[in-house]
């Protein structure tokens, strides 16, 4: 019921444009004359938080407030439009009251009355989970400790005592001119630069002090053009300082070469002019990250084979030549198997041989010419079969785009490992239209390698047509979701009935449908659409034909009157990973409009304009924003608005009492 | 069945396995042994209540969270952790500031932990990325620093 107010606005401005005021009551009038004081004017410009009595208090002096806006805005309408001396006090005191609100609002907020320990929870909520996703590189704007710190003093208090929000050190530049220039040079030099680096090393000083005991997670990088400031022979101020820490690195990222290695590792670089030789032991590492620019054949990396506490390690980019780590330890290790080299392919041998612990095995890139070079040298890499007893997830991705030396490698490897309680494989190759190979070795290697009890599956531009499909469905029995990428060539309605339902049949009912998959996820990559009219042709099909598919399940819970039905029923979902390929499939999809006749035209029609309209936001601002923002914005109206939307083409009936579930379009790209 | 009487008086029969979610109650159930003695929620309403429970239903066939999964669950899995089930948790959360606050009081009073770490990772939502004079607008906060103090608080950010 509108405000009773409203009825005086209204007929006020007929008297204003007739030239008469509605004469003002006695209240209005000491209304407006009035000044509001504050019931609390010592919680004001404070963020502390009010009692139970002033909280009552503040209250009752919003609702008057609330009137005498009200009252205000009465006033205003009663002032001829003309009269400025008249409109311009009552817009005043309009404002002043406004903001009264405003500011007495806030002191309700129930952020004041968060305890500490709650605060510093929603801070901590805050960092990225560096303790259990693969340890990489972040840049200092992804770590929001400063912004917390510099809110207000209570939030300032609250980081500072904090110890854990500045625990990770995400980019540390070795190179940076800023500090490495001064210390080689140890000379007289440009002022600035001084400065900067004092600011500098005072900053990684105060972040050290605030973390106080707690473990550190690390990433120290060295640009790859810049060796003229950093070398083996000579550790920069910076890393000494966190050298002095080196007991309570958890975890260690480089980006650099295998100088920036030793300069870290190495005890007998840098210490003469300490006057000790310090032997570095991380004691606490437990995740390492090598990221290594160049390789050399003939050089060993053995700082680490002691740690005590390392279970996680990635090596990426080149491999290097001899590593050696505490294998029998490690529970996840990530590898890339790919230089012309033998040595890398004999660390996967070693990983293989001795890390019985491991829970993860992702192989990032295995490639042929190293398989073979290894094979040549040393025969098989794996002369018998290995079990793996704890691996819970494999990932193999293949590097050359010869099929058949790739096959073998896959199926070496595979057939070699037996994994009873692998939960997901994950293989992928290069792009093949004829992907069908790939899968008889996989089907193989499920039936030798005990892994019918799998529950993900991942196949990454493998492709294979429906009657293949239903084979491996059968091989596990347990699968509980697959992702594909959109195949080609072969009809994706099919493969959706046969992975959601379990079989191809036209003429299911309702009463027989049974799900087969919980999730059946299908990558959509920009070239695919582009280039390949197949998929251009079949995705508005392959969205219909999946929502009957959805509706006919829906039905048979519907029937079965089942509690949840939502959670029974499975998911399908299209995963694109830019705006191009969003782009891409909206194009396409806007083809299913139709004539426009029907209802459900219509509807999906005004879909499609909403859509339109996210993707003009998000294009606004990608030209306006920074790149942050526009992440950001990307994310959040493209994750939330699309969803949402689709949420608008579950209600949608496509026949009578049906309707179509459980369909989702992410932002995401996986991998 | 879990007898459970909110601090406004409302009576909730709920099941054991969800009940028992929260910490607290399992350890008081624990404490007074077979008995259809209602347990009182002192400080938290019905209306929160309902989220809570709402919450713990959704989440009953949960795995608990375990100390010792560091690094080991398989990239899809947390994809999924983070992605898919947070769908519906993200509407879950999708409230009013007043009730996320509330839900985390609650969370806290009940000892839930998942719900805890959930509702303050949708509070981190709101700030993340966030400058500080858009943190006070979103929280209503008073920058209460001097202008000194402040100038000496940026200077912190050389590397941001």
């Amino acid at each position: 019921m509108p405000p009773a107010h409203w009825h005086r606005v209204r007929l006020s401005r007929l008297f204003s444009f007739l030239g008469r005021h509605e004469p003002e009551s006695d209240a209005i009038r000491t209304q407006i004359s009035s000044v509001q004081h504050s019931p609390v004017q010592h919680l004001l410009d404070t963020n502390a938080a009010p009692n139970p009595q002033e909280r009552t208090r503040i209250l009752e002096a919003l609702s008057s407030a609330r009137n005498r806006e009200c009252a205000l805005e009465q006033a205003l309408a009663n002032t001829p439009l003309g009269d400025e001396s008249a409109r311009e006090p009552i817009r005043a005191r309009l404002t002043e009251t406004q903001a009264f609100q405003t500011r007495h609002q806030a002191l309700l907020s129930q952020f004041r009355t968060l305890p500490n320990e709650l605060l510093a929870l929603v801070f901590l909520a805050c960092l990225p989970d560096a303790a259990s996703t693969p340890w990489t590189g972040l840049s200092w704007a992804q770590i929001g400790s400063f912004r917390l710190s510099q809110v207000c003093r209570k939030w300032r208090r609250i980081a500072i005592t904090t110890p854990e929000l500045w625990s990770v050190l995400p980019d540390i530049p070795l190179d940076h001119p800023k500090f490495s220039e001064f210390a080689r040079s140890q000379a007289p030099m440009v002022l600035q630069w001084a400065l900067d680096m004092y600011s500098y090393l005072k900053f990684m000083e105060e972040v050290l002090r605030r973390s106080r005991e707690k473990d550190l997670y690390i990433h120290i990088s060295v640009l790859p053009s810049s060796t003229r400031y950093f070398d083996a022979s000579f550790r920069p101020p910076i890393l000494k300082m966190l050298l002095k820490h080196e007991s309570r690195w958890a975890a260690l990222g480089i980006d650099g070469n295998f100088d920036t290695v030793t300069a870290i590792c190495d005890p007998g670089i840098g210490h003469l002019e300490e006057g000790s030789l310090h032997s570095v032991r991380f004691l606490r590492l437990r995740r390492l990250r090598l990221n290594l620019q160049t390789a050399h054949n003939s050089r060993v990396i053995g700082a680490f084979a002691e740690a005590p506490a390392l279970i996680d390690v990635t090596i990426s980019a080149c491999a290097p030549p001899d590593i050696r780590l505490p294998f029998h330890q490690l529970r996840n290790y990530r590898g890339n198997f790919t230089s012309g080299f033998m040595a890398p392919v004999c660390t996967l041998s070693s990983v293989l041989d001795q890390a019985r612990s491991l829970q993860v095995l992702d192989i990032f890139t295995i490639g042929y010419s190293a398989w073979m070079h290894a094979m040549t040298h040393h025969g098989s890499i794996l002369k018998n079969a290995v079990t793996l007893e704890h691996l819970r997830f494999l990932a193999i991705r293949l590097e050359e785009p010869r099929t058949w030396p790739v096959i073998r490698v896959l199926g070496e490897l595979l057939d070699h490992l037996i994994t009873p309680s692998l939960e997901e494989l994950r293989v992928g190759g290069q792009r093949h239209k004829d992907g069908s190979p790939f899968l008889p070795v996989i089907l193989r290697s499920i039936a030798t390698g005990g892994r019918s009890s799998m529950r993900r599956l991942y196949l990454w531009r493998i492709h294979f047509t429906s009657d293949q499909l239903e084979k491996l469905l059968k091989a596990t029995p347990l699968l509980e979701e697959l992702n594909i990428n959109l195949p080609a060539h072969v009809r994706v309605s099919d493969l959706v009935k046969v992975a959601l339902l379990g079989t191809i049949s036209r003429q299911i009912s309702a009463s027989r449908a049974r799900p087969r998959l919980k999730s059946l996820v299908l990558h959509v990559l920009k070239e695919d659409i582009e280039n390949d009219e197949t998929i251009a042709e079949t995705l508005p099909e392959v969205v219909r034909e999946s929502g009957c598919v959805l509706s006919r399940l829906r039905s048979r819970y519907n029937v079965q009157a089942h509690a949840d039905i939502e959670d029974c029923l499975p998911a399908l979902r299209f995963i694109f990973s830019g705006m191009g390929e969003t782009r891409c499939a909206q194009k396409i999809l806007n083809f299913w409009v139709g004539d426009g006749n029907t209802a459900i035209d219509r509807s999906i029609g005004v879909l499609y304009c909403r859509l339109e309209d996210i993707l003009f936001l998000l294009e606004d601002a990608h030209f306006n924003e920074s790149r942050n923002r526009w992440t950001e914005s990307f994310l959040g109206l493209f994750a939330s608005e699309l969803n949402s939307v689709m949420n608008d083409v579950e209600a949608l009936e496509l026949d009578k009492n049906e309707q179509v579930s459980q369909l989702f379009v992410s932002s995401e790209s996986y991998p | 069945m879990v007898i459970l009487i909110t601090s406004d008086n409302v009576k909730y029969v709920v099941e054991k396995d969800v009940a028992e979610l929260s910490v607290l109650v399992k350890n008081m159930l624990e404490d007074i042994g077979p008995s259809d003695e209602p347990i009182p929620l002192h400080n938290v309403t019905s209306t929160v209540f309902n989220k809570v429970l709402e919450y713990c239903i959704y989440h009953r066939n949960d795995p608990p969270p375990s100390d010792d999964d560091e690094g080991c669950a398989s990239p899809l899995h947390k994809y999924l952790a983070s992605h898919i089930c947070s769908e519906w948790d993200q509407r879950f959360f999708d409230v009013d500031q007043a009730l996320l606050f509330d839900i985390i009081l609650a969370a806290n009073y009940l000892d839930i932990k998942t719900l805890l770490d959930d509702a303050c990772k949708a509070v981190a939502h709101l700030i993340q990325g966030k400058s500080t004079e858009e943190i006070r607008g979103i929280f209503n906060i008073v920058n209460d620093f001097t202008p000194e103090e402040e100038a000496r608080v940026k200077k912190e950010n050389v590397s941001s």
